[in-house]
């Protein structure tokens, strides 16, 4: 991506956007749309997870295995491997109980690692929306 | 990335969402910082298109998501409430990461 003038252009037309937008639309502001928000909702469904992982590890881990596989191939050759291997040492050298604590620790650590999860698929959709809702919740309580 | 960006697009009729957070730095230039580079998601600051953007996107698009799962990297949809403007610190701050970064 290159920095030229149209684009220079389309960059103070959008940050104008971005100015009006905060006057007229208080919602933007809102906790929902905050990175904060996003962290907590990492954490519930990583800490769904955990507790599958405890009930039935072999299915949760033979997943994990299968997303990172397949996402492998996706990036190979860009950076984005660092982060699966990352995860894949995880998985093939932690304790189960270890493998939990590392997935739910609430830390700037614990949230790099969550950033890049491979338990894409051990949440169905509606217990993703439920989770999703229970947060919801939570920042409005 | 680019892939996102238009998918986040179609699905909030933005037509040009806004890239904060680590990947806007690929706007100004490609050496970016590894960090930048080894993350599989990227922010958007969906400022035009109210909750509901932000809701379509994290739910769509979003971590742990069938999109997510099926691509290995996803969107967070972000309001204003997350974006803090300090121009000044950040370059000085990404200036410093790619200087350790190539050392």
């Amino acid at each position: 991506l290159y920095v030229n003038a149209a684009n220079l252009k389309s960059l103070t037309w959008q940050s104008s956007a971005i100015i009006r937008a905060m006057a007229v639309n208080p919602e933007q502001s809102s906790p929902l749309g905050s990175h904060q928000f996003i962290d907590q909702l990492a954490l519930a469904y990583h800490r769904e997870i955990a507790a599958r992982l405890l009930a039935s590890p072999d299915e949760v881990l033979d997943r994990a295995r299968s997303n990172l596989k397949r996402w492998m191939k996706v990036h190979a050759g860009t950076g984005t491997v660092h982060a699966l291997e990352e995860w894949q040492t995880l998985i093939n050298t932690l304790l189960i109980s270890e493998l939990v604590a590392k997935m739910t620790e609430d830390s700037d650590e614990g949230q790099r690692l969550r950033q890049s999860t491979p338990f894409g698929g051990v949440l169905s959709e509606q217990e993703r929306k439920e989770i999703f809702a229970r947060c919801e919740k939570g920042i409005f309580a | 990335l680019l892939d996102l960006i238009q998918r986040v697009s179609e699905l909030t009729g933005i037509t040009a969402p806004v890239i904060v957070g680590s990947q806007s730095l690929f706007a100004v230039t490609e050496n970016v910082p590894a960090i930048v580079k080894d993350s599989v998601e990227c922010d958007f600051l969906l400022a035009s298109g109210g909750i509901q953007a932000i809701q379509i996107v994290n739910e769509t698009l979003g971590i742990l998501s069938p999109f997510s799962t099926a691509h290995g990297y996803f969107a967070d949809g972000l309001g204003l409430a997350t974006v803090v403007w300090r121009p000044v610190g950040k370059i000085a701050s990404c200036r410093s990461q790619m200087n350790m970064d190539r050392s």
